[in-house]
């Protein structure tokens, strides 16, 4: 057969498959694209979306509200489109559809951040990110379960009944963020928006085969976000792919007037993601575990081993402090915002009593309390803003080594139902290895990198602070060498 | 610095949370208290007498803005959400009582 027949056939056959596909598994990259070519339109695109969720969310208990008006926006952003050619120039994620955790403020749809506490709640104003999001075009499908008040890691915690992670019929998504890493997982959205305190985008990213990006601290705005611990809580884009999630960063990132801590910088852009520089990439040998989950450290050093044939990345490895010390920070400090921050539900001006909170709420409340009050602030609050500072240093020291850090995400695969019962420090021990980098406020990427019993495995990029532009661009590399992000688990 | 949490030192931060808890689950808290006590105190560990403290990592001080007045929620907005209220205002419980 003539090559020019052959590859003719092979490109109508890809065509045909590509057909097959259908639009709510695209990549932001590719609806966008679709719609600006006008080979779909949003309505299509959101109808998908719905569809898929309609068929599955009973079973998998990814949103917990849905917005009515989808529809409605979608058509609108159809009309603006068939309008003016240019609208995307102005509109970037004009007619995508995502998925937005529940404890983002939406004005007029209820908001609860899955805890009974807020059942009823609707909100009078909107959150700056999910704001951003409206501008630039995007159409809100619907609000994702989450652990209560985002208190865990394992999206068990919630008040709605956990979520079903994609990839285990009886498997748990992590968290916090884990509905919104469900609804990218099994394709109820094109992309979706989580938040993360220590690990709750980065973890549940892991467990989920999905792409996580936790940006530095205050590189997007909290305002309309119900407060975990204020000091650490970072918003920030789940995706399908490192370059979607790019992409969303640039639209969410940007100094608040609303938000004091925002860095202040009015935007954030990455104009390339080619990597033509010497890099040199630290590899964590403390976040190896010894008793990780079978599997789970050998996958990730396949994935550093794929990495390694880049010649610009230079390999080293590089100690930091035993994440032991960033679990007893992270407890400490975690729980005495949070004592002070659910302070203000008094069921008064919205929402339930106090007789609402469940008993992992009033867990963290309590030891909150209990390390802020008097005979003890010395011993350990002020104990572990020490340490917090010990942390940080560590962090700097190690990147006057090296310019990235690498390492698992999670030391272990998504775990059964259940595995959380009668467990007071589980989300510490599964968030190990990402709690240090968000104590220093660091930014940091999971992206899927194998698979073990069929369960997904995340590999980890840290960057300095403010420097999410060089774990962008290795994730990118490290999505253009493999194609472990582009498995799809079986809904059905 | 740990010890195990007494019954009444439970009580104690339970009332500061202004938290209604029942006695079983003053018990259990008394041991899963203890149990995350038990986790920091690891920190003991470090050498931390020379280092400062740090509350935030932007290293941003004194963020302010200049004192104009901004639109803000209105009123019926703001008691929209509150189950109780009375011309204009929310219906608070009382907080201090006749003998």
């Amino acid at each position: 057969m003539p090559k020019k027949l052959l590859t003719a056939i092979l490109s109508c056959r890809q065509l045909l498959e590509k057909n097959k596909m259908q639009l709510n598994q695209l990549t932001l990259l590719e609806a966008l694209d679709g719609l600006k070519k006008k080979k779909f339109t949003s309505v299509e695109l959101t109808q998908a979306c719905l569809d898929q969720s309609q068929k599955f969310n009973d079973k998998y208990n990814i949103y917990l509200t849905f917005n009515d008006n989808a529809f409605t926006q979608a058509k609108q952003a159809d009309a603006e489109i068939a309008k003016d050619p240019k609208i995307f120039e102005r509109k970037p994620l004009l007619g995508i559809p995502y998925a937005l955790k529940d404890n983002f403020l939406t004005k007029d749809l209820r908001t609860t951040a899955s805890t009974k506490v807020l059942d009823n709640y609707i909100p009078v104003y909107e959150s700056t990110v999910s704001t951003r999001l409206k501008n630039a075009g995007a159409i809100l499908l619907g609000k994702t379960n989450m652990d209560a008040w985002a208190h865990g890691s394992s999206t068990e915690t919630s008040d709605y009944g956990p979520t079903i992670n994609p990839w285990g019929e009886k498997r748990l998504p992590g968290g916090s963020s884990g509905g919104s890493t469900a609804a990218v997982a099994s394709d109820m959205c094109i992309f979706a928006i989580g938040s993360e305190t220590a690990g709750s985008i980065r973890q549940p990213a892991s467990w989920c085969g999905v792409t996580g990006l936790k940006p530095s601290y205050g590189r997007c705005s909290r305002y309309g976000v119900i407060a975990m611990a204020s000091s650490t809580d970072s918003p920030g884009p789940i995706g399908k792919t490192i370059k979607d999630a790019k992409y969303i960063l640039e639209i969410i990132a940007g100094e608040d007037e609303y938000d004091g801590t925002s860095i202040k910088e009015k935007s954030w852009h990455l104009n390339s993601l080619e990597i033509k520089e010497k890099i040199r990439v630290g590899i964590v040998t403390d976040y190896f575990l010894k008793d990780a989950e079978k599997g789970v450290n050998e996958t990730v050093l396949k994935a550093i081993a794929d990495l390694q044939k880049n010649p610009n990345l230079e390999f080293t490895d590089v100690s930091l402090l035993d994440p032991k010390y960033a679990i007893a920070v992270y407890t400490i400090l975690q729980r005495s915002e949070v004592s002070s921050n659910l302070g203000r539900f008094d069921g008064i001006r919205y929402g339930n009593d106090r007789s609402f909170f469940a008993k992992e709420a009033k867990r963290r409340m309590m030891f909150g309390a209990y390390s802020l009050s008097s005979g003890y602030y010395d011993a350990y609050y002020k104990k572990a803003l020490k340490a917090r500072t010990a942390i940080v240093k560590d962090f700097e020291k190690v990147f006057t080594k090296v310019d990235v850090l690498i390492s698992p995400t999670s030391p272990c695969l998504a775990l059964p139902l259940g595995a959380t019962q009668g467990q007071a420090m589980f989300g510490e021990m599964q968030d190990i290895l990402v709690e240090a980098s968000s104590i220093a406020g660091l930014p940091g990427i999971s992206v899927s990198c194998g698979f073990v019993n069929q369960l997904p495995v995340g590999l980890q990029f840290i960057g300095k602070m403010k420097d999410e532009a060089m774990i962008i661009k290795l994730a990118a590399y490290y999505q253009t060498i493999t194609d472990w992000h582009k498995q799809k688990p079986e809904i059905k | 610095m740990t010890k195990n949490l007494t019954i009444d030192e439970v009580k104690h931060i339970a009332k500061l949370l202004n938290l209604n808890l029942q006695e079983s689950e003053i018990k259990k808290l008394a041991g899963e208290l203890s149990e995350a006590a038990s986790y920091v105190e690891v920190l003991q560990e470090l050498d931390l007498d020379n280092t400062t403290e740090t509350a935030q990592v932007t290293g941003l001080t004194n963020i302010f803005r200049q004192d104009e007045v901004k639109s803000s929620l209105s009123q019926s907005d703001a008691l929209k959400n509150a189950k109780k209220t009375f011309d204009g205002y929310f219906v608070v419980p009382p907080t201090i009582r006749k003998k």
